[in-house]
């Protein structure tokens, strides 16, 4: 009997024109396929990778992935198949050059520094190939499309990060979030959705990022409603509730009400970094749930006020639709948004998801609830903050006259030291920089509620996001460049009211 | 009337003034069971 995994595999790294698809690297498994070939992840990958301008494919035939390891420690190991613990890795490229370029670039010592501004300036990401026939689309990090849609609407992507990737002694750098398809063995969608909605933020806290096998074992350490951990059969609301306070942190669930109030929260946490995962059920009202995660916002024109004895406008009735990572479809897919009668006369909001080459929906739902993971010191509700703002800016309206039925309002978390860091463009007078910079005690993370004329900056408030009632917990009120003088002894009479300290 | 009295009243005016859009936001928040047991599992 040979002797059988005391060999290394071998590996290389080679260099592929990229054709337009990616179904040369995703090849057909033996026997009978179950699902559609090759699929739908990988078509749409292609057409998405089409669209960033790749030109070149480096196939890295040997990359141990720490998810993947985690996927096979937990299941695939006992699995009569041999299931390889490594993985292939796809890198992607918006320049074209061929295997004797690229060894020239990893040979030539004193062409090192230009090698690698090259590679880093087209590099498009990455996604790494799992030996698991049904399913081989594993972490893949891919760049946003550009800040314009075609329509003329904006996008704004909040809760991407820069992920680091090391390659033949190169260090590559891209930003995006991570993606990818459910295996149905260790995770379903809603595991694979809230993976990626924690990636961001479990970075940023300093907490250990969880692998979708470990979110499957925290979601059912308490509750098994589906009777078996693994296979994976989906998890439910209170699951993935479950699994994000395993991971440290804490869970934000948001009942879908209405189209207004479900954009606000939306703009409100993905401006602020952190990305929602989100239920949706088919609009039909059969079949089961499905979770997917949001990254951007598409954003258009701020609508008009529509209560007449209101003279204020809100910065979330801008958003029309959002970027989401659906593991049926791929990452940043398009989702409109829109207002929704059911068929029992309920008006809900409905999600509409495109594929990124066709204006036909792929599938149509409503949104059920949006589950946010977010730091355990993030206390106050946004709905709170909100309270706090409608008053402020209908007053503000009032008091400040020339920009009544012009003012808006939004409302967001901000870390201290970004807010700070931005401060210096923000028109303030040297005492009330130093004030803002030195003396003025601030939560880590603020609720910060921004009046803007739509063109500038009027003021801000902060708010302590430790605490749970907003009303008395206004740490300062910032003056910006945007409002005129004469205003500002209102503003301190504001501050007054709100036991605040006033910046100008 | 004092600005103070101008400011405190403008704030109060507005406070009552979205008062029902507040209250509608507010209520949207209860969770209940039902929800809590959605189960999340299409696959494709």
């Amino acid at each position: 009997m040979p002797l059988i995994g005391l060999e290394y595999p071998a590996t290389d790294i080679r260099v592929c024109v990229f054709s337009g698809d990616l179904e040369s690297f995703f090849p057909k498994p033996q026997g009978l396929v179950e699902s559609e070939w090759p699929p739908t992840q990988v078509r749409y990958l292609g057409i998405y990778l089409g669209q960033l301008g790749c030109k070149t494919v480096l196939v890295e035939d040997h990359y141990m992935d720490r998810d993947y390891v985690y996927d096979v420690a937990l299941f695939y190991s006992r699995s009569l198949r041999s299931y390889p613990n490594y993985c292939q890795r796809l890198h992607f490229f918006s320049e074209a050059f061929d295997q004797e370029a690229w060894r020239s670039h990893v040979v030539n010592i004193g062409s090192r520094e230009h090698a690698a501004s090259f590679l880093q300036a087209s590099y498009l990401g990455f996604s790494v190939v799992k030996p698991l026939p049904g399913s081989p689309l594993g972490r893949t990090v891919l760049p946003t499309l550009g800040p314009e849609a075609q329509s003329g609407a904006q996008r704004s992507f909040g809760a991407v990060r820069p992920y680091q990737v090391h390659l033949a002694g190169f260090d590559l750098r891209v930003t995006g979030l991570v993606f990818q398809q459910q295996d149905q063995g260790v995770s379903a969608c809603a595991t694979t959705a809230l993976w990626s909605a924690m990636h961001n933020v479990t970075k940023a806290e300093g907490l250990t990022v969880m692998t979708p096998a470990e979110i499957t074992e925290a979601a059912s350490r308490y509750a098994l409603p589906t009777g078996r951990a693994l296979p994976s059969e989906g998890l439910t609301i209170q699951q993935i509730c479950e699994a994000t306070r395993a991971a440290g942190l804490q869970p934000v669930l948001i009942p879908s009400v209405s189209l207004d109030h479900d954009r606000a929260q939306l703009l409100a946490y993905l401006s602020s970094g952190f990305a929602p995962v989100l239920a949706v059920q088919p609009l039909s009202g059969t079949g089961v749930g499905h979770a997917v995660c949001a990254v951007g916002l598409k954003v258009h024109q701020i609508k008009p006020q529509t209560n007449p004895n209101l003279h204020f406008k809100d910065r979330a009735t801008s958003v029309t639709g959002l970027y989401i990572h659906d593991d049926r479809l791929g990452p940043y897919a398009a989702a409109e948004l829109v207002q929704w009668t059911a068929d029992n006369g309920k008006v809900r909001t409905a999600v509409f998801i495109r594929w990124p080459d066709a204006d036909v929906p792929a599938e149509q739902s409503y949104l059920q609830a949006i589950i946010v993971p977010v730091p355990s010191k993030l206390r106050m509700s946004l709905t709170r903050i909100r309270a706090l703002a409608h008053g402020l800016v209908e007053a503000a309206a009032v008091l400040f006259p020339e920009f009544a039925d012009h003012i808006v309002f939004s409302c967001r978390y901000q870390l201290r030291h970004d807010y700070l860091s931005k401060a210096i463009h923000f028109g303030l007078s040297e005492a009330g920089l130093y004030d803002l910079q030195c003396k003025t005690v601030l939560s880590r993370f603020v609720g910060l509620i921004e009046i803007t004329n739509e063109e500038e900056p009027l003021f801000d408030i902060l708010l302590d996001a430790t605490e749970t009632l907003a009303n008395p917990s206004a740490l300062a009120i910032v003056g910006r460049r945007g409002l005129p003088a004469k205003y500002h002894p209102d503003l301190r009479n504001i501050a007054d009211q709100f036991a605040a300290r006033l910046i100008l | 009337m004092s600005s103070e009295e101008r400011v405190r009243r403008a704030l109060e005016s507005a406070r009552q003034a979205v008062k029902p859009i507040v209250k509608q936001e507010m209520e949207g928040e209860l969770v209940s069971n039902e929800l809590l047991s959605v189960r999340l599992r299409n696959h494709r």
